[in-house]
Parts: C-alpha cells; sequence; structure tokens
C-alpha cells in the first residue's frame, strides 16, 4: 500500500470526517502527523519504549474506534493527548508499585553505543527526573511532560481541561517548582553515596 | 504597561502572545530592568527544564518511524472496521466497540466513582464492624440535573482520579473478562442469578454475547494533607473537608460485572445490558455522608449552598446518585418491575440518541442501553422476571 499524498495538507478536521466515514487513508494520514508527539510523550513519562510504543497504539487504537464530532482542528491532538497522559500516569501507577518492590534501578532503554558506566549515569539522571515529576502534583506533572513534548499552549489547555491563558501562569510556577525540587533531590543524592 | 507577570513573561518566551501583546512586553522589558531580569529568570529555568525532561527519552535508533508503527498498528486492527456512522455501521467486531463505548465505560465508573466516594472502613476499626452505622446498598437513583454554567467546570471523575491517584492501591487488578455459553453459565461464574429479558423486537431475537467481568480489589489510604493540596491546586481551597477523613482506608471490591451483548440485524445498533450487585460497604462512625455528599456535589459544580440542601435531603445510603448535563441528556423517572427506576435520554457525542434505562431488583442494579429507540426496554426488563 503506497501513501496517499491526497492527505497531505488536509486538515485535522477534513481527515476526521473521512474517519467517520470509514475511510482508512484518512486515519493513516492521522496516524502519520500525530503519532510521533504521542509516542515522544509516553516515552518521557514511562522510560521504557516497549511500553510507550504499546501505548501509543491504544491511544490510535481509541481514536480508531470511537467516531469525534466534528471539532476544531487543535481539539484533536488536545485529545489524543488526554487520553495518551491517562494510560501514561495509569501504567506509572502500576510501575512505581512495582519497582517499589524492586530495588534494581536498570534502565530499561539501554544506548547500543554507550559503555556500562555511561549507561549507569544516565540511568540516574533519568530516575531523578521521574522522582521530581512524581513528587510534583500531576496536573504540573503533566503540564511539563506535554509542553516538553512539543505541544502548543492550546493543545496543553485542551488536554488539560484549563483555559489557554493561563498555561504561561501555570507552566511557569511549574518549572519554578520542578527547579527547586529537582535541586533538593539532586543534593540528597549526592549524600547518599549509593545507587539504590 | 505595568509589569507583566510570570505568566505573560513565560508566554512572550515561546512566542504564545499575540503580536499585539508582544510587542507591548518587549517594549516594556527593554526599559525596565527588574522584568528584564525576571525574563532572563524564566528563560533559564526554561531551558535547565527542558534539558532535564529531554533526558528521559530515548536515543533515536531506539525509535521507530511513523510509518513503521502503522504496520505494527494495521497487524492489531486486522478485520477491525474503523467506526464510521450509524446509517453504515459494520457488525463486524462490533462487540469490542461496545465494550469500550462511552456509556458503559461512564456508567461503570460512575458506580465506581461514587462507590469510592462513600466507601470509608477504618483499617484499625475494622474488628469493631458491629458499631458500623449501616450498609450502604443501591436502592433509588437519583439525578443531580446540571446547567451549561457548572458543566464547563464539571470534572468530578477527573478530580476523584487525581484525588485517589496517589493513594490507591490495587490490592488485586481486574483480570480479563470470561466469556459465558448461557445465563446459567453466566451466573455459576458471576455468583449471582444473571437474567436475560425475553421479550425482544424482531431484530434481537437469538442468544446474546455474554462477558462477565472480573472483580477487583482496591485500597486507597486518604491523607488529608494531599487532598488539600490536590483541591487547592484545582482552584478549590474553598471545599471543607472533614477531619474525620485524615487516615481513613477507602476499600473498593468490584463485583463480577455482566454484560450482554445483542448485535440486532443489519442496519440496527447494538443493545447491551449490563447488571451487577449493588457495592455493599459499611459505614463507619464519625463520617457525615452528607457532609462528603455536599463535598462530591460541589466538585460537581454545584453553588455551596445548593449543595449542601441537596445533600440533606438525599438519603445517601441508599441511592446512586448521577449527575447529568441538561445539554446533553433528559431523564425522567419510570418503574421498572415495581422498583424504582431512571430512563435517561442522552446525546453523548452529538452522535444520535442513546437510551439507558436504570433500575435496580434484589440488590443487582441494572442498565439497559439502546442506541435506536427506548419504547420496548421497559418491557423488555420487566419480561426479565
Amino acid at each position: 500500500m503506497g501513501d496517499d499524498d491526497s492527505k497531505v495538507g488536509a486538515t485535522d478536521v477534513l481527515l476526521l470526517e473521512g474517519l467517520r466515514q470509514g475511510d482508512s487513508a484518512s486515519f493513516e494520514a492521522l496516524f502519520v502527523r500525530h503519532y510521533p508527539r504521542v509516542r515522544g510523550l509516553l516515552e518521557r513519562m514511562l522510560g521504557d519504549s516497549g511500553e510507550a510504543e504499546e501505548l501509543a497504539q491504544e491511544t490510535f487504537l481509541s481514536l480508531y474506534r470511537s467516531p469525534l464530532t466534528a471539532q476544531r482542528e487543535h481539539n484533536l491532538s488536545g485529545w489524543l493527548f488526554r487520553v495518551a497522559t491517562h494510560l501514561g500516569y495509569n501504567a506509572l501507577r502500576a510501575q512505581r508499585r512495582a519497582l517499589a518492590r524492586d530495588t534494581s534501578w536498570q534502565s530499561r532503554a539501554p544506548r547500543g553505543d554507550a559503555s556500562p558506566e555511561e549507561e549507569a549515569v544516565r540511568a540516574e539522571d533519568q530516575a531523578l527526573v521521574r522522582r521530581v515529576l512524581a513528587d510534583l502534583p500531576e496536573r504540573d506533572a503533566r503540564l511539563l511532560l506535554l509542553r516538553h513534548s512539543g505541544l502548543s499552549y492550546q493543545e496543553c489547555a485542551d488536554a488539560l481541561g484549563v483555559a489557554p491563558a493561563s498555561i504561561g501562569t501555570l507552566l511557569a510556577r511549574a518549572e519554578r517548582a520542578f527547579e527547586q525540587h529537582y535541586r533538593v533531590l539532586e543534593g540528597r543524592e549526592k549524600g547518599r553515596h549509593e545507587t539504590p | 504597561m505595568r509589569h507583566p507577570d510570570d505568566g505573560a513573561l513565560r508566554a512572550y518566551l515561546d512566542h504564545e502572545l499575540d503580536r499585539l501583546t508582544a510587542q507591548r512586553v518587549e517594549a516594556h522589558v527593554r526599559s525596565c530592568p527588574r522584568c528584564e531580569r525576571t525574563l532572563d529568570d524564566l528563560r533559564g529555568i526554561q531551558t535547565r527544564v527542558a534539558l532535564r525532561i529531554d533526558e528521559l527519552r530515548a536515543p533515536p535508533a531506539a525509535e521507530r518511524s511513523p510509518r513503521q508503527a502503522l504496520v505494527a498498528f494495521r497487524a492489531r486492527t486486522a478485520g477491525l472496521q474503523p467506526a464510521h456512522r450509524s446509517d453504515a455501521r459494520s457488525n463486524d467486531k462490533m462487540w469490542r466497540r461496545i465494550t469500550t463505548g462511552r456509556w458503559r465505560v461512564a456508567w461503570a465508573a460512575m458506580v465506581a466513582a461514587l462507590a469510592i466516594t462513600f466507601v470509608c472502613a477504618y483499617a484499625p476499626a475494622r474488628t469493631l464492624a458491629s458499631q458500623a452505622l449501616g450498609v450502604f446498598r443501591v436502592r433509588k437513583f437519583a439525578v443531580i440535573s446540571l446547567s451549561a454554567s457548572t458543566v464547563e467546570n464539571l470534572n468530578l471523575l477527573d478530580a476523584a482520579e487525581q484525588l485517589l491517584s496517589e493513594q490507591v492501591e490495587v490490592i488485586k487488578g481486574p483480570g480479563p473478562s470470561t466469556p459465558a455459553g448461557s445465563a446459567a453459565e453466566a451466573s455459576a461464574l458471576a455468583g449471582f442469578d444473571v437474567r436475560l429479558p425475553s421479550r425482544l423486537p424482531a431484530a434481537f431475537q437469538g442468544e446474546p454475547t455474554l462477558l462477565v467481568g472480573d472483580t477487583a480489589h482496591v485500597q486507597a489510604r486518604v491523607k488529608l494533607d494531599r487532598v488539600r493540596a490536590i483541591l487547592d491546586a484545582m482552584g478549590r481551597s474553598d471545599l471543607a473537608l472533614p477531619k474525620a477523613l485524615d487516615g481513613a482506608v477507602l476499600d473498593l471490591n468490584v463485583p463480577h460485572i455482566v454484560t450482554a451483548l445483542w448485535l440486532g440485524g443489519a442496519g440496527a445498533s447494538p443493545l447491551t445490558l449490563i447488571q451487577a450487585p449493588s457495592p455493599d460497604v459499611e459505614l463507619p462512625a464519625g463520617v457525615d455522608l452528607a457532609d462528603l455528599g455536599a463535598i462530591a456535589l460541589q466538585l460537581a459544580g454545584l453553588p455551596k449552598a445548593e449543595a449542601v440542601e441537596l445533600a440533606a435531603r438525599i438519603d445517601w445510603a441508599n441511592t446512586l446518585v448521577i449527575p447529568l448535563p441538561q445539554s446533553a441528556a433528559t431523564y425522567r423517572d419510570v418503574t421498572v418491575a415495581g422498583a424504582q427506576g431512571l430512563l435517561i435520554q442522552g446525546s453523548p457525542s452529538n452522535q444520535g440518541d442513546q437510551y439507558l434505562l436504570l433500575w435496580q431488583r434484589d440488590g443487582i442494579v441494572y442498565g439497559f442501553q439502546s442506541q435506536t429507540s427506548w419504547s420496548f426496554l421497559i418491557e423488555a426488563a420487566e419480561s426479565m422476571w
């Protein structure tokens, strides 16, 4: 099956209409267009690229199954990211419970070209960032993940269910809180001298 | 222009301001050292945080291109038709679509969310069960009708999810559902008498597909300071929480939920019947359900005075409360097999009307959903006895 170039450039609204009429080329165009950022977000949330891939597929499966009403373009990505963060957080909670029982902090997505030492350092860095995010209020953590996965203010607002005009303030606050807490946890880590 | 706040400066950094405002901010910053410093500060934080969060990404080599992911996706959905309009719907794999359909999920989520709100059991006091005030059992339904303005901030389920997300432990998660070949088999699996209607329209003759959901056991320990922090972040510092909630262990046992699905003939939308035992919960001393109910109603968007008044009138120990936005649904009280029920007509996604008949009898709660018409639902429901 070759690429359907007639869909390139069509807005999400048009493609959604096509999807509702069962046109699979429309769905595929939507998939290719939005998949990278959805996948990116889930990866940042979960760290495990296998699981991120799985949940990204789940997100698009929801779109595939449930017809949306004709909405303005920014709403589709808002909807997609809302579903994706919901799935991601469910998985994170399950992960955390498993991690609480497992004391090894192995990175699950090893870089092929890195040395074991670099691997370990990278894994620790990632674990620290995740811990900071886990300690923040959930909406702040969601906003940071969404924004740094490349979403516009409007898209973040749609995904979170807040007014777009508030994103600037929420973001500034969330980033300050992130940095402050990061410094606290980093300080504690240095004082500990052992990898859990 | 007055000094722009952090939000405006941040939006300016992200090029998210309209041109006029951006120009004004830029002009101000150029001549105001204090704001220039704040802007630099924010820029530094943005860069550092971005770097940190970017560290979470896998290296490019590990990624799949969207095209490759699409191939994998096609393999998953082989045989599934993308959903399309009701007049051209296909029956292939319709089962999977209905069990993830919005009404069914919404109903199950409602029951679970409201049960979570009402279930409190102090862990140390479990041995003192004889001191419990009573048992929550669904005997009636009550609808809270929400006007458009309250619906704008409606996020009761979101709030419940957030409030408990940090504190919930899944003691036993639900496993996969089990298909059953007959009502008798479903009854044996589910542990209660599964009933099916004997009178249905011609399009729905024949045996339905039966699925018995798995049970789940979930526990949450309430930390009042965290709950307050979350409500504050939601902008709801106005809600006063009863101290008796602190340290409470919320215990929810999700029973076997049985779903029966009739596909109907060509062109007919499917019919779904859901049945499950009403959750049986012990209510502890020290927590006033009307207080909790008033809070839940305020989270659902009702103003405080109205919420308190309404909460005082509801028999919380015996009533399943359902919030319905006026713009999306209407309802009326009906009698089903001598019991109080509700017929809800909704257009949840402007896809055409959906009908949900809700009633309970002998401790089992039933939901009967149709997407074409409702006139046969009550008769069909009564034919189950």
